[in-house]
């Protein structure tokens, strides 16, 4: 989402517009608790914190204003969670996973985790806007790791259109992806370079 | 890596999604080869593409679920929020309540202040009322006032009574009492000396025995006589506030006059040996002196001395000059 619609959604929300707190809501969940996991959080614990996230969210809507951005409120917060949940996990877990934790949470770049977050969330969008022969192909070729083989045995279609469908998911993602590649590529290199 | 674009996105994509042909993979391979760059820039691409877990997390999270989450966990917040509301109204009830049953218990039994001045003192009462209060005088008052202010006074005193015509303030002084909404006035109960009396400053007060009923205006003042009855007449004693301001203000004052003023401002009483002396007048005004200079001054003026008895100064002497 650009940033003026996130501000725009900041500025409705700090109006105490409800319609606008559901499409934050829309907009941003799964994204957030896919971020969420990457602090190794399991999927169920990481929805239940940015759930608590968007109750927060919602009880402090009138003083968002003062926030930067409703994006940063949501990772800042989210990270934050995450963090205190590493940090008292470790509390309670043995020494040798205390060094393992604090390691962890020393080598985590949230701004990285965040880049990476939004581009996997974006490409799975796309997946999402395809034909649903060609998601359903896509989807097992990548999420399920088929050969095109299978999937075209499986589904009882020839490997051409299965290749086919793929090439056409592949295109479309290319279109949709390419910007958000595109900084990444520039996160990286940074990151390399430095 | 310090061109990415070497290569297209379309086959940097099928290498990441391993849809590549044989001789795609070879030209990928190739490129990655050229520098470690490229192969580290390959690598991280690869495993932000690689991560199908990514995926199928977004795929599995339930949206619908979770807003229905979200609202639950918000009701529950107003839930305990209200709940706290009750609690805490619930604890300021009781508080209340408490302090009525505390206060009506004690209603019946009101904390009685006695006050006797060791000097001058000021104190304010529970409504504001500012007693100056002279050398030995008594004020006894409860802690709280109901819906009167009374209290029992001896001595002297200026009282400076706190404005409040729902609840009149009452002093019951030598069987006698002084209503009053909210004004100031000295207040003298009877001495072996000198006989009761109250001087209006200020204000309105209805004065009373058990038999009478005088009302003063500003610049009155009312005596209980040696007969037991009321005498309202001007005042004209300026220095009937001397012991509290400290100022005597004497114009062709008799000497007895004179004396009287002077022992009720510093709490002395005097006796004249002389009687001729008494009808001498004096003109004079002392502001802030101490009882010994003012003497000495008298001394000089009259040719006269001062002995000082047992409970009272012996003026010796004494003519008009």
């Amino acid at each position: 989402m650009s940033s003026d619609q996130d501000t725009a959604l900041q500025q409705r929300l700090s109006r105490g517009d409800e319609t606008a707190f559901q499409e934050t809501f829309e907009l941003y969940f799964k994204v957030l608790v896919l971020f969420a996991t990457k602090f190794s959080l399991d999927k169920e614990t990481a929805e239940d914190l940015v759930q608590d996230v968007f109750v927060k969210l919602y009880e402090q809507k009138e003083r968002l204003q003062f926030h930067s951005s409703l994006k940063a409120f949501l990772y800042q917060s989210v990270r934050n969670r995450c963090i205190d949940m590493i940090r008292s996990s470790k509390t309670r877990e043995k020494h040798h996973m205390e060094i393992k934790a604090g390691a962890e949470l020393e080598g985590l770049n949230s701004e990285d985790l965040m880049l990476q977050s939004e581009l996997e969330e974006k490409i799975y969008h796309s997946i999402g806007q395809l034909p649903e022969q060609c998601q359903i192909i896509f989807k097992m070729n990548r999420f399920e790791g088929k050969k095109n083989q299978e999937i075209a045995e499986e589904l009882n279609i020839s490997k051409r259109t299965v290749e086919t469908q793929i090439s056409k998911a592949l295109k479309r993602l290319r279109e949709d992806i390419y910007p958000y590649l595109k900084t990444l590529i520039l996160a990286i290199s940074i990151w390399i370079g430095g | 890596m310090k061109n990415p674009n070497d290569i297209s996105n379309e086959l940097m994509l099928k290498y990441l999604s391993d849809t590549v042909t044989t001789e795609e993979r070879e030209a990928m391979e190739a490129w990655m080869a050229e520098s470690e760059e490229n192969s580290k820039y390959i690598q991280q691409l690869k495993s932000l593409w690689a991560n199908a877990e990514s995926f199928s997390l977004l795929d599995s999270i339930d949206l619908e679920e979770n807003w229905k989450g979200v609202q639950g966990k918000l009701n529950k917040h107003e839930a305990a929020n209200n709940r706290i509301f009750w609690r805490v109204a619930a604890a300021v009830i009781f508080i209340v309540s408490a302090a009525f049953l505390v206060k009506s218990l004690m209603y019946t039994a009101p904390q009685q202040m006695i006050f006797t001045a060791q000097q001058q003192t000021d104190i304010t009462l529970p409504d504001g009322t500012l007693v100056t209060m002279k050398e030995g005088a008594t004020l006894k008052y409860p802690e709280e006032f109901g819906n009167e202010r009374r209290v029992e006074f001896e001595g002297e005193a200026f009282f400076e009574v706190e404005r409040d015509t729902e609840r009149p303030f009452i002093i019951e002084a030598d069987d006698t009492e002084t209503l009053v909404l909210g004004t100031s006035f000295n207040l003298k109960t009877a001495t072996s000396y000198s006989g009761f009396e109250l001087v209006l400053v200020e204000g309105k007060v209805s004065f009373s025995t058990a038999d009478e009923k005088v009302v003063l205006t500003p610049g009155q003042r009312v005596a209980l006589g040696p007969n037991g009855l009321l005498e309202k007449t001007e005042n004209s004693n300026l220095n009937f506030q001397a012991w509290q301001t400290g100022s005597l203000v004497f114009e062709n004052a008799k000497m007895d006059d004179v004396f009287e003023d002077i022992g009720n401002a510093y709490n002395v009483h005097f006796e004249l040996e002389n009687p001729a002396f008494a009808s001498c007048t004096l003109t004079a005004r002392y502001d802030q002196e101490d009882l010994d200079s003012i003497l000495n001054t008298l001394e000089i003026l009259f040719n006269t001395s001062f002995t000082e008895k047992q409970d009272a100064i012996l003026v010796s002497g004494g003519s008009c000059n």
